[in-house]
């Protein structure tokens, strides 16, 4: 049984009668990574300043460690948040700011100089504690952010889209880091963004939301395949789509009509209508087999390790598939590509 | 959040009893006579000949003077703006240098100067350039125009200066690209761009100038609103005209003010990017030459007050001659050893202290209340809280006298408390904006990250809040106490009796004496001068700011 850290229940706010967040509900698990991903103005910073204490939800509960906190002031919690803008304090130098939350707490003089340096190495701060902030880089800013946020020894580390501010390939760097201090500090975190790429990455667990509410909770691996909605589906990744119709289901089989024929599909999730969306991504698919489509190539994109097609058929219908380079003779028939998708690889969504 | 209403309700009360309530008793007193409503003193004053002459000087003097500031302070905004030249950083600190004295001090020296007798007439005449003097001053009305322009043009230079700052120089960039020439660019964008900033430095020239009363005085010329209704206050009792000259002031600001903050203040035209503005014009040889010629002229002329106020305040004998015969430190002793002056002096530093104390205090208050605080009501603190801006000196006090008279606070009897107060809430919008604009510049999120780390709000105020907004405070206080120092209108009118004279009273009580009383007025002033100087200095030094953000309204 996995332990709990925190819970979150019915949570709903609204500013100036607008509202922003709805009946937000979801729980956290020990040694997790919680992501919360949606596109910007969805309410997920909101919701992370509601879990630490510097906004108060209109109603629902915040419960950390099956304490209620939801109305405990913010220096009360012990919840660690590292801000979007890293907000360092730029009259105290690199040691200053990292040490702030053990001075806070009168630890004797030692051991907070004791733990300022295991922090630095963890983060690799050690050559820039005498700077300040404003004398550092971007990548070591964030550093120290983390930094600062982890030493008090928080029970939950919130982080609010903590990469956006560095150029891409500060980010990518800063990412393998923030999965090194995840797996080395063995912290339980929600981390707030709008990158798809980061939440599958690094998440084990995603929350994706989409204006005020969350409309699916699973492992990365589960929102991928099995999307709740098309909303879902299409945050996470390319998908192809095409309208059709159960018009029979024969077992775990079902037959589906659309304007490219009859395909085949096997989905274990539960579907309220006979009107769905027939869906599958990019890179789900082979050059030969069931469910086949044939159509024109309009153009391609060269990624390096694969090769993008975009695909038009005599119906006017465009799919992007992804395939390896060197298979490229495969999927030719004189002028035409021709393509199949597994019945396992099919994704129904409801319209 | 109880103790915050109680706080924040106290604070708009306050304001509203001693800034409101005695504007609201001069409108008052302006339409109703033994609280029945009449127009009969409106009548009274628009069908004296005088009160309607001095009612159109003023708008004249007003209009003239933001014309010739702006003929002044806008190239040179440009200039700054656009051209490289060697010495920049110097000049830019040359041209603020006017200001550093209110202007009827400089009038006192500079009537030695430019008289009918004074110097330049008599090196004309010296010169036979001239056969009969010149009268510069003519009626003491162009007098005015020139001291005036001399110490406001800097307003007009720096209030263009940031709006051009404010802006990225892409703007442009991008209507050449587009392939307008330079003056469709300038017309279509650049004009549009800094009109705002140009708008609310001509109201606060307007308003300075035709509420001045300390340079008409000194150059006796009564047809001007300030200056009558500086008179009319002895005797408001038997004749209430003076307050419909005042309710007239107000009508002619406060429209100002009110299309200041609805409209201009709304314009979203400045970024919150990072402007880019990169200035690759070098001037060299001979246009550097004419341009260090040109801003010489300017320097000569606006610096000709303080000069001549210096040399007089030495002079031993200037009488009809082009300088002075004789030199002496005697009026300086006489400034450290009269009682007047001495008195003079020790006011206006209890005053000035008193009251910069005061800023400080409530200033920060209201600045925070304003930045990080939501809360019903706000609005209102914050535009009566602006309000000083454009309630001139002598409305003000005029108030005061008139609001309080026959109460404990009688400023007839002791203003010492009115003259402190009159000093801070003059001072007050400088100091709000200042921590106001410190608040905002520090993001919530270092407050938030210190509370995060167990931090209360004590802690977070003394290790977060503090060390970072007070650098700001600090020298806006020390302007605040500077301008205090030097504060004429409420001073003027609020001190009647000697003992209570700050030291602006007592340059201008000294200024109307026959012998030596103008020799250390100007001692005087130049003392006055130079602490003023110095506390800008310190002040820039805190902030390493442009100081042109103390002179710009909203």
């Amino acid at each position: 049984m996995k332990k709990e850290i925190l819970a979150v229940e019915n949570i709903e706010k609204s500013f100036d009668g607008k509202e922003v967040l709805k009946n937000i509900s979801f729980t956290v698990y020990e040694n997790e990574f919680f992501f919360i991903l949606g596109p910007s103005g969805c309410g997920k910073t909101t919701l992370l300043r509601i879990i630490a204490g510097f906004t108060q939800p209109d109603r629902g509960r915040v419960i950390l460690n099956k304490k209620d906190i939801t109305n405990l002031p913010p220096n009360k919690r012990n919840i660690g948040f590292v801000f979007q803008n890293f907000a360092l304090w730029p009259h105290m130098k690199v040691k200053e700011n990292i040490a702030f939350g053990l001075e806070i707490r009168k630890y004797p003089g030692d051991f907070i100089e004791k733990k300022v340096k295991e922090i630095l190495e963890l983060t690799k701060l050690k050559d820039v504690e005498n700077l300040y902030p404003s004398q550092i880089s971007g990548g070591q800013q964030q550093r120290v952010s983390l930094a600062r946020a982890l030493i008090t020894n928080p029970q939950i580390l919130l982080l609010d889209e903590p990469l956006s501010n560095l150029d891409a390939k500060l980010r990518d760097e800063m990412r393998s880091e923030l999965k090194r201090i995840f797996k080395e500090t063995g912290k339980t975190m929600i981390y707030v963004t709008h990158d798809q790429k980061e939440a599958m990455t690094l998440g084990t667990t995603i929350a994706v939301m989409k204006e005020k509410e969350i409309v699916q909770i699973g492992s990365p691996y589960e929102i991928y395949t099995y999307p709740r909605n098309f909303f879902v589906a299409s945050f996470v990744g390319d998908i192809n789509f095409l309208k059709g119709k159960i018009i029979e289901k024969i077992g775990e089989i079902l037959k589906i009509e659309t304007e490219e024929g009859l395909f085949y599909a096997k989905y274990k999730r539960p579907l309220n209508s006979e009107n769905i969306l027939f869906c599958f991504r990019p890179e789900s698919i082979t050059n030969k087999g069931e469910n086949l489509i044939k159509g024109k190539m309009r153009d391609f994109e060269f990624l390096g390790n694969l090769l993008r097609l975009n695909i038009i058929t005599e119906r006017g219908n465009l799919f992007k598939i992804e395939i390896l380079p060197k298979d490229f003779e495969n999927y030719r028939n004189g002028e035409d590509i021709v393509f199949s998708i597994k019945k396992e690889d099919v994704i129904l969504l409801e319209e | 959040m109880m103790r915050k209403k109680i706080l924040f309700f106290s604070i708009l009360f306050f304001l509203i009893y001693f800034f409101i309530y005695p504007i609201f008793f001069i409108v008052y007193q302006s339409f109703f006579h033994q609280n029945k409503f009449t127009l009969e003193l409106f009548k009274i004053a628009l069908t004296n000949y005088s009160i309607r002459k001095s009612i159109l000087n003023s708008i004249l003097l007003g209009i003239i003077v933001v014309i010739t500031t702006s003929i002044i302070g806008i190239p040179l905004a440009f200039i700054f703006d656009r051209i490289n030249f060697k010495g920049k950083s110097l000049f830019r600190i040359l041209f603020l240098l006017p200001m550093i004295s209110s202007p009827f001090v400089g009038a006192i020296g500079i009537k030695q100067v430019l008289s009918r007798f004074g110097s330049l007439n008599i090196l004309l005449i010296k010169l036979n350039l001239i056969k009969n003097p010149i009268s510069f001053f003519g009626s003491g009305f162009s007098g005015i125009v020139i001291l005036q322009t001399l110490h406001l043009f800097p307003i007009m230079f720096l209030n263009i200066s940031s709006a051009l700052n404010n802006y990225d120089i892409s703007v442009e960039e991008a209507s050449y690209n587009l392939g307008a020439s330079k003056i469709q660019t300038f017309l279509r964008i650049t004009f549009p761009l800094i009109l705002p900033g140009y708008f609310t430095a001509s109201s606060i020239i307007f308003i300075w100038s035709i509420t001045d009363l300390g340079t008409p005085l000194v150059f006796e010329f009564n047809q001007l609103i300030s200056v009558k209704i500086f008179h009319m206050l002895k005797d408001i009792n038997t004749n209430p005209v003076g307050y419909c000259l005042v309710f007239m002031i107000l009508i002619l600001t406060l429209p100002l003010f009110i299309f200041i903050k609805r409209y201009i203040e709304k314009i979203p035209y400045t970024t919150d990017r990072t402007v880019l503005r990169i200035v690759e014009k070098n001037l060299k040889g001979k246009s550097l030459f004419l341009l260090y010629f040109f801003f010489s002229l300017i320097l000569f002329f606006s610096l000709l007050p303080h000069f001549s106020m210096i040399l007089y305040s030495f002079s031993k004998k200037w009488f009809f001659s082009i300088l002075p015969e004789k030199y002496t430190l005697e009026y300086y002793k006489i400034v450290f050893s009269h009682r007047l002056t001495k008195t003079g002096i020790l006011n206006s530093l209890i005053y000035s202290s008193l009251s910069t104390t005061f800023d400080i205090f409530l200033g920060f208050l209201i600045g925070y209340i304003l930045a990080r605080w939501k809360i019903r009501g706000k609005n209102i603190l914050d535009i009566i809280s602006m309000m000083p801006l454009v309630i001139p000196g002598i409305v003000l006090a005029f108030g005061y006298v008139v609001t309080f008279s026959n109460t404990i606070l009688d400023p007839k009897n002791n203003p010492v408390f009115f003259i402190i107060l009159s000093y801070s809430l003059r001072r007050l919008p400088y100091i709000i904006r200042t921590t106001y604009s410190s608040f905002l510049q520090i993001s919530e999120n270092l407050e938030e990250a210190s509370y995060s780390l167990g931090a209360d709000n004590l802690i977070t105020f003394k290790k977060i809040v503090f060390p970072l907004v007070s650098p700001g405070i600090f020298a806006g206080g020390i302007l605040a106490f500077a301008f205090s120092l030097m504060e004429v209108s409420c001073s003027l009118i609020l001190a009647i009796r000697e003992k209570f004279y700050p030291i602006s009273k007592v340059i201008y009580t000294l200024a109307g004496r026959v012998t030596d009383g103008p020799n250390t007025a100007c001692s005087l002033g130049v003392l006055g001068m130079i602490i003023t100087a110095i506390c800008l200095f310190i002040s820039t030094k805190i902030i390493m700011k442009k100081i042109g953000e103390f002179f710009r309204i909203g």
